[in-house]
């Protein structure tokens, strides 16, 4: 007998994201207070790839608090407790993450077509690409923010990955010499530094003395074919970047196939209440627990060797698959059935694993796991930016306008002197 | 029994006056009410046709006094001298208790009248209380800004007793009427700091239900921090941010500013810190705070040889405790990973507690990783900064010999843990050896391949095995290996195997 088709229970994520959205998250969420920019870039973002249109008034509203997020030398603050007004506004601190979130987030609620070059009205551009250069450290390893003049924060690539995506976003290609030419981050550094964190697993890490992890991999993977990125995202990427980051490829790809496994969730079941606990894992511990009939149902991911299946790794080792050009299906049924039966709330959104209630982080990457998949009623997704194809067509249109606005006002300015001379 | 009272003789009205020994003793304040209401007004609650004549007469007395006695109807001086000369001869009744009084509601939201008695004193003895200590505070301000303009200052003791005072102040206050009085403002330390609170507009994005007092917490560091003081109190004020957002971007880094400005004992920081990191595991900051503290203060001890090896031995033992509690927090191996550079922890003793761990959970990647990491780093036995997949040939043999026993010790307990071939994998490429110099070994967990009687027991041994034939041209056992992953031993990676055998045919 075949099993039913697994549902993807589409209005109850969308009932999910706009509770999300209409409500107080709860107290917990105190811990990501100086995260709040990804929180509210997730909530549209999702509404997004789920085909649900923004009302004006509301956009105007984004626009407005993200904004106002800004910091005069740069970036964006990661929350309205990061930021000061008047004499005090340079004492805020603007955070890479932040920065990242904010710009997509303006994307994504931009309007289509020209309408939308004015999305990053607002953004200071040369300000935001000057502190991104002053973020990077000499080893090729970005902070996380500006401190005391100097860049803090750990040496990972998650914010060697936001950096890439920050220049991408803002950078553009401004005619040499115009006024919105901006002198680029250290490129062979970046790329070093990358290279440096695969371990001996074949995995990655923020140094290969560390624990391969598929987050960190899918950030330095993510980080070069940002690199790698024209303009344009639909002309196709090279892999230039990619290749000269990763030192091993083949042993790379072994790790990341090696994130799936056959999820047992009758085990997982009869572990009962302890989901919390964690750190068990539901791999086979002896191949002969394999039951042909059912051993394919379900694929779950984990980020590291051995531990438990994990929604958000479903989308962490595929999204790294994908960038690497892998020339190989990851098991996309199983994992689909994973993500749908396994780990889809009831309420809407995903859980972590099995069992627990549905959290924002969890419920936005699970979406994006689903997308790579193909789902239907997903718009089509971008697996460098992690948002749908269409906002990334908005940054294009967004950064040529901001561009194009800085030459205009350059050349303006010009003509001012121009006639004070005369 | 008390003396009973004379009734008086000479009222006339005497005979309609409830006494008020003859009541039943009142249980609740709001039966006391009633009762002194009743007292007062004797004709209260009646129907006019029902009143005596004596009582009938209080009645329109009392109607037609109450105006003058409320002071609703002004009279001239003489009239009113009249007035009250009539009244006093006539013993009017001028008080009374309103029928409609109001004792208004508890922080529980039940209604004080209905109180016992006792009750209700217990409640006067606190707001008492309560008013003489706002009194004291007030008194202690007014005492603080005098010394202050004198240019001196409090005596500690004063400052505590002030303290222990709006302490006992914020718990009467919540007591009698449920109002939570914010946590800094019950230290007269922090009088002086005006708060910056965060402005936050009605529809702002991603609100969070803030615990009581988030926003004073943060109102008060951004104070300080804006002001760039740097002082003890300070530091209190990042301890109360960080108990409830450990993950505050710059609580830490201003929190450190202050540890150093002060020139405060890195040693005494760290276990406070063990204790915030007990209480939140999968914090990040705060390992990299550990991180940043151990770097400011490791030069300051690193020529004394014994003061170094302390702080490894307590930082190695607080990092085995949280391990206890949770074996695969990667902030904390990746921590245990970056001490053991910086302090040289290259020793017998921390190989053999990772060894610990791996007895305890053969499945434990992280121990596993960590033991790669002190085996063929350790720069008394490896090259710098090699690479951890290349041939390193300053390994010296016996060591190779003995991680490859060990692994295979591991993998004949469980063998299908991918941790253990993982290893084994990685020992080989530091031997500068083939996967095909394990072929005897992997065989042992694939048998009769392809063949009736087919027995895997390991797929990870099957991989090997496949990847040994790679290694030695033998593309026919490596397909078949590959096959037998793909349809039978490890299907849900077939699309990965099918890859591998594609491969092959390009080679
Ligand atoms: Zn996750």
């Amino acid at each position: 007998m075949t099993r039913p088709e697994p549902v993807f229970e589409k209005d109850r994520h969308i009932k999910y994201w706009k509770r999300c959205h209409d409500t107080y998250l709860p107290s917990p969420y105190t811990a990501s207070d100086s995260t709040r920019l990804m929180w509210a870039c997730f909530t549209y973002s999702a509404l997004d790839i789920l085909h649900v249109p923004f009302d004006p008034e509301d956009v105007a509203n984004v626009r407005t608090w993200v904004l106002n997020l800004q910091h005069p030398q740069g970036g964006f603050c990661g929350s309205p407790a990061h930021v000061y007004k008047g004499q005090a506004a340079d004492q805020g601190h603007a955070n890479l993450a932040a920065t990242f979130f904010a710009l997509v987030l303006l994307a994504v609620v931009a309007e289509h077509g020209e309408a939308g070059a004015d999305a990053y009205a607002g953004v200071n551009r040369q300000q935001t690409l000057r502190w991104l250069r002053r973020l990077q450290r000499d080893d090729g390893s970005f902070g996380q923010n500006m401190w005391d003049g100097q860049p803090v924060g750990g040496r990972d690539t998650r914010h060697s990955y936001l950096a890439s995506s920050v220049r991408w976003m803002l950078r553009g290609d401004p005619e040499k010499g115009s006024a919105a030419e901006e002198e680029d981050i250290d490129m062979e550094s970046i790329i070093r530094h990358i290279r440096r964190g695969q371990t001996f697993d074949g995995g990655l890490a923020e140094a290969s003395s560390h624990e391969s992890h598929a987050g960190y991999a899918y950030c330095s993977v993510a980080a070069l074919s940002l690199l790698d990125r024209p303009l344009r995202f639909s002309d196709g990427t090279s892999h230039e970047a990619v290749l000269r980051g990763t030192s091993d490829r083949d042993h790379l790809l072994k790790f990341l196939a090696d994130r799936q496994f056959v999820y047992l969730a009758q085990d997982e079941e009869e572990e009962g209440v302890s989901h919390d606990a964690g750190e068990e894992n539901f791999i086979m511990a002896q191949l002969d627990s394999l039951n042909i009939d059912d051993s394919c149902d379900y694929g779950g991911f984990n980020g590291r060797c051995n531990k438990k299946a994990d929604t958000c790794y479903c989308w962490w080792a595929m999204g790294t698959l994908r960038m690497l050009d892998s020339g190989f299906d990851i098991g996309a049924s199983p994992a689909r059935r994973y993500l749908l039966e396994i780990t889809q709330h009831r309420i809407g959104g995903f859980s972590k694993v099995a069992g627990a209630p549905p959290d924002l982080y969890h419920a936005y990457l699970g979406l994006a796991g689903l997308a790579l998949l193909g789902e239907s009623g997903i718009k089509e997704f971008d697996v460098g930016l992690c948002c749908s194809i269409e906002t990334t067509a908005k940054i294009e249109r967004a950064r040529a306008g901001l561009i194009q606005r800085a030459e205009q006002d350059a050349q303006s300015e010009q003509e001012d002197r121009f006639w004070e001379q005369v | 029994m008390p003396p009973k009272k004379v009734p008086q003789k000479t009222g006339k009205l005497d005979p309609v006056w409830a006494k008020p020994e003859d009541l039943k003793k009142p249980e609740t304040v709001g039966e006391r009410t009633q009762q002194r209401i009743n007292l007062s007004t004797p004709y209260h609650g009646k129907d006019l046709n029902d009143l005596t004549a004596d009582e009938l007469k209080i009645y329109s007395h009392t109607n037609l006094i109450k105006p003058i006695s409320e002071g609703k109807i002004s009279l001239s001086v003489k009239a009113e001298r009249e007035f009250w000369k009539v009244v006093n001869k006539e013993k009017l009744p001028i008080r009374h208790v309103r029928d409609n009084y109001d004792w208004g509601k508890d922080k529980n939201g039940k209604d004080i009248a209905s109180y016992t008695i006792e009750e209700l004193n217990q409640r006067k003895v606190k707001q008492a209380r309560y008013r003489a200590l706002s009194l004291f505070s007030r008194q202690f301000v007014h005492l603080r800004d005098q010394a202050k303009r004198q240019g001196a200052e409090l005596a500690e003791t004063q400052i505590e007793d002030e303290r222990k005072r709006r302490r006992e102040m914020a718990a009467l206050k919540k007591d009698l009427y449920g109002e939570l009085t914010a946590k800094l403002v019950q230290d007269p330390v922090y009088d002086d700091i005006i708060p910056i609170p965060m402005e936050e507009p009605e529809n702002a994005l991603a609100r969070i239900a803030y615990p009581d007092f988030y926003a004073e917490a943060i109102s008060y560091l951004r104070a300080v921090m804006v002001a760039e003081e740097y002082t003890p109190r300070c530091l209190r004020i990042t301890e109360h941010v960080i108990s409830m957002n450990p993950a505050h971007y710059t609580v830490w880094l201003y929190r450190f500013k202050i540890i150093q400005v002060l020139d405060l004992p890195i040693p005494d920081e760290i276990e406070w810190l063990n204790e915030v990191a007990l209480n939140n595991l999968k914090n990040y900051q705060i390992w990299h705070h550990r991180q940043l503290l151990l770097d400011y203060y490791y030069p300051k001890i690193a020529d004394d040889e014994d003061a170094v090896k302390k702080l490894a031995k307590s930082e190695i033992d607080f990092v085995n405790q949280i391990l206890a509690e949770d074996t695969k927090n990667y902030h904390v191996w990746s921590y245990r990973q970056d001490i053991v550079a910086k302090l040289g922890i290259w020793t017998v003793a921390e190989l053999g507690s990772t060894q610990n761990m791996i007895e305890d959970d053969v499945r434990n990647n992280s121990a596993w990783s960590h033991r790669f990491y002190l085996v063929f780093s350790d720069p008394s036995q490896s090259t710098k900064d090699a690479s951890p997949t290349e041939h390193d040939p300053k390994v010296p043999e016996s060591i190779i010999e003995r991680e490859l026993k060990y692994t295979r010790d591991k993998i004949l307990l469980s063998p299908q843990n991918q941790s253990s071939w993982n290893y084994l994998r990685g020992v080989l490429r530091k031997a500068g050896r083939g996967m095909s110099t394990e072929e005897g070994f992997a065989s042992q967990f694939a048998e009769c391949l392809g063949e009736e009687g087919e027995k895997v027991t390991s797929s990870h041994a099957l991989e090997m095995l496949a990847d040994a034939s790679v290694e030695t041209g033998d593309a026919e056992k490596a397909t078949l290996c590959f096959t037998r992953l793909a349809k039978t031993w490890d299907p849900i990676r077939e699309g990965y195997w099918q890859y591998r055998i594609s491969q092959l045919k390009e080679q």
